[in-house]
């Protein structure tokens, strides 16, 4: 199997659907003549002409305003914003129209729409543009939100979000765009709402998405030279989320640690872990711990910066803690 | 220390009188005697002891009225010091009233927290330390903060187990708790019409994601919804019999024999049985016992099991469960064996008995049969079996059928082998002929699918060389 980037896959993603399926189209800022700010659009204006792949001004909100319109007018957009922190001058095109409109009215339209965005920090860009908004996404209900962690997931779940009726919000991380890995030439989509777990283990429960996926498993490799056996779940779907894989594997763990790269207050892991007392807290051996991003701004400084991200160490001292040992 | 309380004598009793205690501190007293007569609003009744010990204070006297769950009296178990308690404010109330149902036969109530402070325990951990008996107000805890974890518990029990307490099992190596599977999600249209159709969403088969489940699967359930079934007939709800002492002599049977009775009714109703005999020509067979048995004390029993295992390896929808319109495909086979024990009818299991050598069958089930007799089987022992065999041919059986063992969908129904006339190569000698016969789950298993099953098991049974072909033997 070709081994590829996580970019890559993206691309390829977006050839193989806009190749089946016409009505897909793809705007944003500098996707089309400079390929993309990251490069993940590299190729598309020339296969597919600038009628489907064009550059839009510099308007967020403009470009989702167009997305929900084109998608009314039957075309299945895939719009990239050029990272996750300019999404918030789209917030209400996105929470006011893209989320609500379907239900508001009452069904009768569809609302194809994936919105693309890099977020994530570690790269000394400051508060401003080192986000990671997820959870104000998540907490909307009318969105599905997707975040591979891996080329064969960004490839299969983007696959999966261009075929989808739903608003998705398909966020990528600008630390993976050159993880590699292997990737089918020709696959289907993903399923939407299921976690994979990564890795099988007897001891403890831990539990990522995105970035953190890999910090997880670090940690669980770590702990495995401790003679500790840790399950790592990528959950790859935000929302929704797979429940029952995390609650299955917790219920024969007994110690859940979850691991997100956002601020800990109303978080992705507090949502988990809520979940996890409320479905199986006879099963729990100890507290979930959370492993979560600073409660701060993001500080650009290095050394600051790298200490308000979750490392693998961090997760290694969370599990030990959740098992006392 | 425990703590006696003001019991709940009726559903709608919010507190009690104390009429007269019948007992005074520093008394000994022993279970069931009469403590106290508590007037209930609807009776006066008598408040019985459920310990032997030591009434260390009682602090409600004659005529307080106690509000329910609130301690009247102290007392100490046998051979704690009758110490008050210092402090008084309830940590953790116990009703005292017995339960109407009865209770499973743990070894030994924990005692509940002493009025000192609350354990801390972790919810699986106390969860752990109720189904194995075991005391945790007396283990020490080496989670943070002198949590008493997991760990603690399995440490105890198996502390408990080298001490060779006949009554308490031993923890299984693997963690292998119960899980309940989290509940499938439901679209909200099929919640909507769960809801108002009072759908037992239990019935429901998600079609979606993940097994999500979807309203077109509701609906589907909807239409074709079948008759409530009859509940399952019960004895009780035979008319009770009058039966006077010169005519019999009459006992309350264990709970552990209700429990059987319960749940061979339930399998015998519930499970759609259906029976299939073969014969298997086992002279060459019997011809090498003597041989086999010196060499590794294999007997006829161990030769049935050693050919199931072969023959459920070939034919492997036979190791199967039907379980609420779920298909279980077990990846072992857990080889059940129905063992006769004092206590009565026991099915002990060889777990992954799948590719065991002959050797290994003889060693594993003569420790478990020994172990069942004396009452030392683990819950380990006798969990899942997926195939079950009983073996009646040592009482000179010609055939008989068997109720079938849930998860099991099969048992074997062993006979004797009897001398009989077998016709073979246009020839006819007198051999010995062993009848088998499989009661089987409908639900997954179907009748071409056993008889297919049982001729494998007769060829090996007749063929003792291919029988005994990479089995150790």
């Amino acid at each position: 199997m070709p081994k590829i980037t996580y970019r890559e896959a993206i691309n390829q993603a977006l050839f193989e659907e806009m190749h089946r399926d016409p009505a897909i189209i793809v705007f944003g800022e500098d996707v089309a003549l400079y390929e993309g700010s990251f490069k993940v659009t590299r190729g598309l204006m020339k296969e597919f002409g600038p009628e489907r792949v064009f550059d839009t001004p510099i308007s967020e909100a403009a470009i989702v305003g167009m997305a929900t319109g084109a998608a009314l007018g039957g075309l299945r957009p895939a719009a990239e914003l050029m990272t996750v922190n300019f999404a918030l001058v789209a917030m209400d095109q996105i929470l006011n129209h893209l989320a609500v409109m379907r239900y508001m009215f009452g069904g009768q339209v569809a609302l194809p729409v994936t919105i693309r965005m890099p977020g994530g920090g570690g790269h000394q860009l400051g508060a401003q543009h080192s986000h990671s908004l997820e959870v104000h996404f998540v907490h909307t209900p009318g969105l599905k939100v997707l975040y591979p962690a891996t080329p064969v997931d960004a490839k299969g779940l983007l696959k999966a979000a261009l075929r989808e009726n739903n608003p998705v919000i398909f966020l990528e991380h600008e630390g993976l765009y050159n993880l590699e890995g292997e990737v089918p030439g020709e696959m289907e989509p993903a399923q939407i709402g299921r976690a994979a777990v990564l890795r099988a283990g007897a001891d403890a429960t831990i539990i990522g998405y995105g970035a953190m996926t890999h910090v997880a498993l670090e940690a669980a490799r770590t702990l495995e030279s401790l003679g500790l056996d840790a399950e790592v779940i990528d959950l790859r779907s935000l929302r929704p989320w797979d429940k029952p894989t995390v609650m299955q594997s917790v219920a024969r763990t007994h110690h859940a640690i979850v691991v997100e790269e956002s601020p800990p207050v109303c978080g992705i892991a507090a949502e988990v872990a809520v979940n996890i007392y409320e479905n199986v807290f006879d099963q729990l051996d100890a507290p979930v711990e959370r492993v979560s991003g600073a409660d701060a701004p993001m500080p650009y400084a290095k050394n600051l910066e790298q200490a308000c991200i979750p490392h693998a160490e961090d997760v290694v001292a969370a599990v030990r803690k959740s098992l006392g040992r | 220390m425990y703590e006696i309380v003001m019991p709940r004598l009726s559903d709608s009793m919010e507190e009690g009188k104390i009429i007269k205690w019948k007992v005074k501190a520093g008394d000994a007293v022993h279970e069931g005697d009469v403590l106290a007569e508590i007037e209930s609003d609807k009776a006066v009744m008598e408040l019985e002891c459920f310990h032997d010990g030591r009434i260390a204070q009682i602090v409600q006297g004659d005529g307080a009225e106690v509000a329910v769950g609130q301690a009247i009296a102290y007392m100490a178990g046998a051979g704690e010091d009758a110490v008050t308690p210092a402090v008084a404010t309830q940590v953790e109330t116990k009703p005292a009233a017995a339960p109407a149902a009865p209770s499973p036969p743990a070894p030994q109530k924990p005692a509940p927290a002493p009025p000192e402070g609350r354990i801390a325990i972790s919810p699986y951990a106390r969860k752990l330390a109720d189904s194995r008996g075991i005391d945790y107000t007396k283990i020490k805890g080496t989670g943070p903060h002198g949590r008493i974890m997991a760990e603690d518990i399995e440490q105890a029990v198996r502390t408990v187990a080298q001490a060779r307490t006949p009554t308490i099992e031993p923890a299984p190596v693997k963690r292998t708790a119960e899980v309940r599977p989290a509940e499938p999600d439901m679209e909200p249209l099929a919640a909507a019409i769960v809801k108002r159709f009072r759908i037992d969403p239990a019935t429901l088969r998600g079609t979606g994601p993940h097994g999500m489940i979807l309203a077109d699967d509701v609906v589907a359930v909807l239409c074709v919804r079948p008759q409530p079934a009859a509940k399952p007939p019960a004895d009780e709800e035979l008319p009770a019999l009058e039966v006077s002492e010169e005519e019999a002599t009459v006992e309350e049977a264990s709970f552990r024999l209700k429990t059987q009775a319960r749940r061979v009714t339930a399998a015998k109703h519930v499970v759609p049985h259906f029976y299939i005999t073969a014969s298997a020509d086992v002279t060459r067979l019997l011809e090498r016992r003597g041989e086999l048995k010196a060499k590794f004390g294999a007997t006829v029993t161990h030769l049935v099991m050693l050919a199931s295992v072969k023959a459920l390896k070939a034919h492997p929808g036979i190791n199967r469960t039907w379980d609420r319109g779920r298909i279980i495909r077990w990846k072992h086979v857990n080889l059940g064996l129905a063992v006769e024990t004092e206590q009565g009818l026991i099915v002990a299991v060889l777990a992954e008995a799948e590719g065991l050598t002959l050797p290994e069958i003889v060693r594993r089930t003569t420790d478990l049969a020994e172990r069942a007799r004396e009452q030392h089987l683990t819950a380990g022992d006798r969990r899942h079996p997926t195939f079950v065999i009983s073996n009646l041919g040592m009482y000179d059986v010609e055939e008989f059928q068997a109720i079938l063992n849930p998860p099991a969908s099969v048992t074997l129904a062993v006979a004797s082998a009897q001398a009989a006339p077998v016709i073979r190569d246009g020839g006819i000698y007198v051999g010995k002929v062993m009848r088998l016969t499989a009661s089987c789950d409908h639900r997954v298993i179907d009748g071409v699918g056993a008889a297919r099953f049982l001729q494998e098991l007769a060829r090996l049974l007749e063929n003792p060389e291919t029988l005994l072909e990479g089995a150790g033997a």
